[in-house]
């Protein structure tokens, strides 16, 4: 998707230094929706590493060509991505488009928007080279950028794609990098939890769905009718008892990579041993107590 | 009503300042089209660097809001208050990813990137923010909601979908 150009931060900024996006309406592929979604999402955050373009704010360029979407298509794509979400100053908006059926309608929503003039200046609607030459006003010369209009509609160079692309692994990796140590799982302290750590204690927002939350209640409910079938009457059960939440917590330890965190003055720490054998003894015996007084 | 108090009448706004003609009110709607004729004479007669001035002030080159430390900080604290202000539903993803990410919640430069993009209005940037998470959570899940998402995780969850059957495979992805 990201390498058909259907949406994309050009290489040069305008001479206001606003930087310029150009999405290829005509080439979004909505029948995966969601992807789409995410990909349009991540070409904004872009925009986190770049304070100067958050203080300018962006020009839009929406090619439309001569592409209508089913209307059931767009309605689950607006479901799914909120425009409001979109976290940079719009500048202005240019909407080229090639098609009569699309100049009816964005000449429509133009007369809708009539009674706003601010929205009206920043609402630029027309054919490419309408388009083109408007841009040309505001400083933003396409035969500069790896976007052209030719022949009514847009042509990106695909090299500047690929060299934007490794522009941002780049900066992912040294993203990545720099964030290795917090995700080592012998650390006793993190900056947050692994999707494999357990979190411990009552908070107020439910903890349920983390996964390793999931994780560990499966594995109990795994263990737990070894558990139900020791007596506690002998000591040796009651032993038995021990190395099984032992086994547990080694389980998680050693094969799952996993810590069991506690959030304390808004940090991340390892739970002691004896504590973590403490929550799983618990976990096992309420969840044994439940089964056997429903079998009753 | 213009804003001289005009109520009916001609209804046309001679302003003489055309940089930010939305500031000024024009009610009557027959007016507006002597209006826009009006604009268009008083372009015409703008020299070229006068008219790229007015495009640049209308395309918001000319409001770059001044950012001192001051400024900036009483803004992030007024957004802090609006945050709180939003309905737990509406903040349920911010609150999560700062649940797990508790350094996010200190994190000047999220609020800052949500103040500009918002021209400084803490409401709505307390609502972006709000927004941008829940986009996240929607999008990318709870595990990637506290982290930057890369480049490999826009792959990856569309590698998960493709292999759930129900998309297009990665082929299409990366080849296209």
């Amino acid at each position: 998707m990201f390498r058909s150009g259907m949406y994309q931060f050009l290489p040069k900024n305008d001479r206001s230094g606003r930087a310029v996006a150009i999405t290829r309406v005509s080439h979004w592929d909505l029948s995966d929706y969601k992807a789409m979604a995410r990909c349009l999402w991540y070409t904004d955050s872009v925009v986190e590493d770049y304070p100067d373009i958050q203080q300018r704010g962006v020009v839009s360029i929406a090619d439309f060509g001569r592409w209508i979407f089913p209307p059931i298509q767009v309605l689950h794509f607006l479901a799914t991505y909120p425009m409001e979400a979109t976290p940079f100053h719009d500048v202005c908006n240019h909407i080229l488009y090639n098609d009569s059926a699309l100049d009816i309608i964005f000449r429509r929503l133009r007369k809708i928007l009539r009674d706003d003039n601010r929205m009206r200046m920043r609402l630029h609607l027309g054919s490419s080279l309408e388009n083109e030459y408007s841009l040309r006003t505001y400083g933003i010369d396409m035969s500069r950028q790896l976007c052209t209009f030719e022949g009514g509609e847009s042509h990106i160079q695909y090299d500047g794609i690929e060299e934007s692309i490794r522009k941002r692994q780049q900066l992912d990796d040294e993203w990545n990098q720099s964030e290795e140590p917090y995700r080592d799982p012998s650390s006793l302290t993190a900056l947050f939890p692994n999707p494999q750590d357990i979190i411990m204690g009552r908070h107020k927002l439910s903890t349920v769905t983390w996964s390793g939350n999931v994780l560990y209640h499966k594995v109990i409910e795994q263990n737990v009718h070894r558990y139900i079938a020791l007596q506690s009457t002998t000591a040796l059960d009651r032993i038995e008892k021990t190395f099984m939440s032992l086994e547990i917590l080694h389980l998680f330890r050693n094969q799952y990579k996993a810590r069991f965190l506690s959030l304390k003055e808004r940090s991340w720490f390892v739970v002691d041993d004896s504590e973590i054998q403490k929550k799983i003894s618990t976990s096992l015996r309420t969840l044994a107590r439940n089964i056997t007084s429903k079998k009753k | 009503m213009t804003d001289n108090g005009d109520e009916g009448g001609s209804g046309i706004m001679h302003n003489s300042c055309f940089c930010h003609p939305w500031r000024k009110t024009v009610v009557s709607i027959e007016a507006r089209d002597h209006t826009d004729a009006d604009l268009a004479a008083d372009m015409n007669a703008l020299s070229f660097e006068q008219r790229q001035a007015m495009e640049d002030d209308i395309h918001g080159v000319s409001d770059i809001i001044e950012e001192t430390p001051e400024f900036v900080k009483e803004k992030i604290i007024e957004m802090r208050e609006e945050l709180n202000k939003l309905s737990s539903r509406k903040r349920h993803a911010w609150d999560r990813a700062s649940f797990l990410r508790p350094s996010l919640s200190e994190d000047e430069r999220l609020y800052l990137m949500c103040l500009r993009a918002r021209r400084f209005r803490p409401d709505d940037a307390a609502s972006l923010l709000a927004a941008y998470y829940g986009a996240k959570l929607d999008l990318f899940g709870e595990n990637l909601l506290p982290h930057r998402i890369t480049w490999n995780d826009v792959s990856r969850t569309r590698r998960v979908s493709s292999s759930m059957g129900s998309f297009f495979g990665l082929e299409l992805f990366t080849s296209s």
